[in-house]
């Protein structure tokens, strides 16, 4: 049974983690481990539109249990570094609704190598690493236009990780204020059992040229990137110290090409159209930027604005089209002789592979997260200005004791059934505690 | 096909931008004058090479926070610090295992497992308690602040300087300090900190029983900061130990290196 070895992989990985929970120390080499186990329980309010009429398409439940083990296990000396992050979870789904209802509910568990990671130090000032990462960076929370490798930033949902995908990586520092790396992304990673729905596109290869650059109360970065096939990039962020309370940011990238889906009406087409990557490997440039100011407060609550422009995004023609399509194949998802043709359409539609939908959006969050602290609590907004829709997300953790902390994680989105923030869910709660051994 | 210049023409400016040290080029009339300002640098120096200011340190700390109707809180860290580039690992509570916060000059960052995007943070935000991150850095006032000598004080039996310091720039997160440093040993013994407005709003003492050995010279180091806020009368002891001179290279402290 393929579940049980899981089992036991995770269980070694366990006992190997618990002796080592304090750090081992041999002359130059030191292993570490932290290991995590995180339970929770999740409610969601669906809605019926047109990307999941009456759940045929998405067949999500209601109700979900997920207990997830995560250990963090680190071997380190001075000239190597190596980090494994293996993740096994387990989750039972019941309380399916709309028309494909079911009488009982499904359970699915999987075990995967989240990252691994192999550092070397080749020269005081040269290093290499090679492995499976999840690799982020910029200061910017609504998304990091700048990273070509992610579009997820991990912001949403702390307690959701973001998939590692397989690099290959040299960094030069030439001095202390400048870092030259080259990354060469070869694989996808792997894909979780439970997101695998969203890997619409089939992986590319892309390489990047980083540039970081910090000063005494700045720091800054230059991406240049291209994606295998073509399209190419030139991105980079810069965030500002201005004072003891003050941040300034940016973060942007000019696209040369990209790999977007856009509606392509086709009157000869039964479902009057479909989706295409209309500007992969072409010369088309697209704007996406986000400008942002964090200020932190006398009593060390921190105000966080973001407004971004997402050139690659629909125009309103554009999302005129997308809302026109998707309807149609909402309304064939049963047909039988258009019924797959009309899924294909409603996974496009799902996952167009854009940052976001739209072209301008603004997030506004308040933060307390003192860290010494038992309560922890983030209020985000992000708002779709041209469809007006919103999402707007309560994050509160506490700690209980020194190993256990509760959290909740709400959210609420509105607005119209043909809009970005609503086609899914009207409300999602998720209640649960994370254990650190 | 990018136009090279377009790329390279901001690499280029953000390394010409980049602030350097240049000598100062001050007259001679400007030294006879600042002459005893040079003396109360030399004081500051000492003071603060007490307080971390050093080449290659590794030191643990442990905060206790008191509050009004609330439980102890203790924190502790392991804390890597190169002039003025720190990297504090937290060790315990358990559930912060794994945290970190990466501070170069004035930039700072929050790193928590799970999530790899570091967090861009403020000096201002709170550590815990009453200190805010920027009060676990190493202190360099010799050169962030303006000093002025406005007195001599015995504080708890011990002769003291007592100096008004004035931040010469925004780089720094008080604006003003009045510092009393130990007239026989160089030690700051006491601060307070000041709003811009001269109101003020948090007090730190300090005692240096530990001890570090640089160039065969034994140096006190400190031991224990005791904060206080002043408006909600929270205390928040820090207190300092395992302190070891390390040759700890640069790339410690770079976020791309950072395996977390």
């Amino acid at each position: 049974m393929l579940w049980k070895s899981r089992l036991i992989a995770v269980f070694y990985t366990c006992v190997l983690s618990t002796y080592t929970h304090e750090t081992v120390r041999a002359e130059d080499l030191s292993l570490h481990a932290d290991i995590r186990q995180i339970s929770y329980f999740s409610w969601k309010d669906p809605r019926f539109s047109t990307q999941n009429p009456n759940n045929d398409f998405l067949g999500l439940y209601r109700y979900q249990a997920h207990a997830e083990l995560r250990p963090d296990i680190y071997l380190t000396s001075s000239r190597y570094k190596f980090m494994l992050k293996p993740r096994y979870f387990y989750e039972y789904n019941w309380g399916r609704y709309g028309d494909a209802t079911l009488d009982s509910g499904d359970s699915r568990d999987d075990f995967y190598i989240n990252e691994a990671l192999f550092q070397v130090k080749l020269a005081p000032e040269f290093f290499a690493s090679y492995g499976r990462e999840n690799l982020q960076w910029g200061p910017s929370y609504l998304r990091t236009p700048s990273n070509p490798f992610f579009r997820e930033n991990g912001r949403d949902n702390p307690k959701k990780e973001v998939e590692g995908k397989d690099f290959l990586r040299a960094i030069y520092l030439p001095n202390e204020w400048l870092t030259i790396s080259v990354i060469g992304n070869f694989e996808q990673g792997e894909l979780r059992a439970d997101t695998q729905q969203n890997s619409a596109e089939a992986f590319k290869p892309r390489h990047a040229l980083k540039f970081d650059v910090i000063g005494n109360n700045y720091s800054t970065s230059l991406i240049l990137s291209r994606r295998e096939g073509g399209n190419t990039s030139l991105g980079g962020y810069l965030q500002s110290t201005v004072s003891d309370a003050l941040l300034v940011y940016f973060d942007a990238t000019l696209n040369r090409g990209n790999a977007i889906l856009y509606p392509q009406l086709d009157p000869t087409n039964p479902l009057g159209g479909n989706f295409e990557r209309r500007y992969d490997n072409s010369s088309e440039q697209r704007f996406i930027g986000i400008t942002g100011i964090s200020y932190t407060m006398e009593n060390s609550a921190t105000l966080s604005f973001e407004y971004m422009y997402n050139g690659a995004g629909y125009d309103d023609t554009e999302a005129r089209d997308y809302y026109y399509l998707r309807q149609n194949a909402a309304d064939n998802i049963k047909n039988p002789t258009l019924g797959s043709l009309a899924r294909n359409n409603l996974a496009s539609t799902l996952t167009p592979d854009s940052i976001l939908l739209r072209q301008h959006y603004l997030f506004g969050q308040y933060l307390f997260n003192e860290m010494g602290s038992d309560l922890s609590y983030t209020l985000r907004w992000t708002g779709n200005m041209d469809d007006h829709s919103t999402q707007t997300t309560a994050i509160v953790e506490y700690a209980y004791n020194d190993n256990i902390q509760i959290f909740t994680i709400a959210s609420a989105y509105n607005g119209k059934n043909n809009s970005e923030f609503s086609s899914i869910l009207k409300n999602e709660i998720m209640f649960g505690f994370e254990y650190t051994f | 096909m990018w136009n090279v210049k377009v790329l390279l023409i901001p690499l280029m400016l953000l390394v010409f931008l980049h602030p350097v040290n240049s000598p100062a080029a001050a007259s001679d009339m400007e030294v006879k004058k600042d002459k005893e300002k040079i003396n109360i640098k030399d004081i500051l120096k000492s003071a603060d090479r007490s307080r971390g200011n050093l080449e290659g340190l590794a030191w643990s700390v442990e905060t206790r926070t008191a509050e009004k109707d609330k439980n102890e809180q203790v924190l502790k860290f392991r804390l890597l610090t190169k002039n003025s580039n720190s990297l504090v690992k937290f060790t315990s509570p358990s559930r912060m295992g794994g945290q970190m916060m990466l501070m170069r000059d004035r930039n700072m960052w929050f790193i928590r497992p799970g999530l790899r995007k570091p967090v861009a943070i403020s000096p201002r935000q709170r550590l815990t308690g009453a200190a805010s991150n920027g009060d676990i850095a190493s202190t360099n006032y010799a050169e962030d602040y303006d000093a002025t000598l406005v007195g001599e004080e015995v504080l708890d039996g011990v002769p003291c300087y007592v100096l008004d310091l004035v931040a010469n720039s925004k780089d720094v997160t008080y604006d003003k300090i009045k510092y009393w440093v130990s007239k026989s040993d160089g030690l700051g013994k006491h601060a307070g900190f000041y709003t811009v407005s001269g109101k003020l709003f948090k007090e730190a003492s300090f005692e240096y029983k530990n001890q570090i050995i640089k160039n065969k010279t034994r140096i006190p180091f400190v031991s224990e900061m005791v904060i206080t806020d002043t408006n909600s009368g929270t205390v928040t002891i820090l207190t300092y130990r395992d302190i070891t001179i390390q040759d700890i290279p640069n790339s410690t402290f770079n976020l791309n290196l950072l395996v977390r």
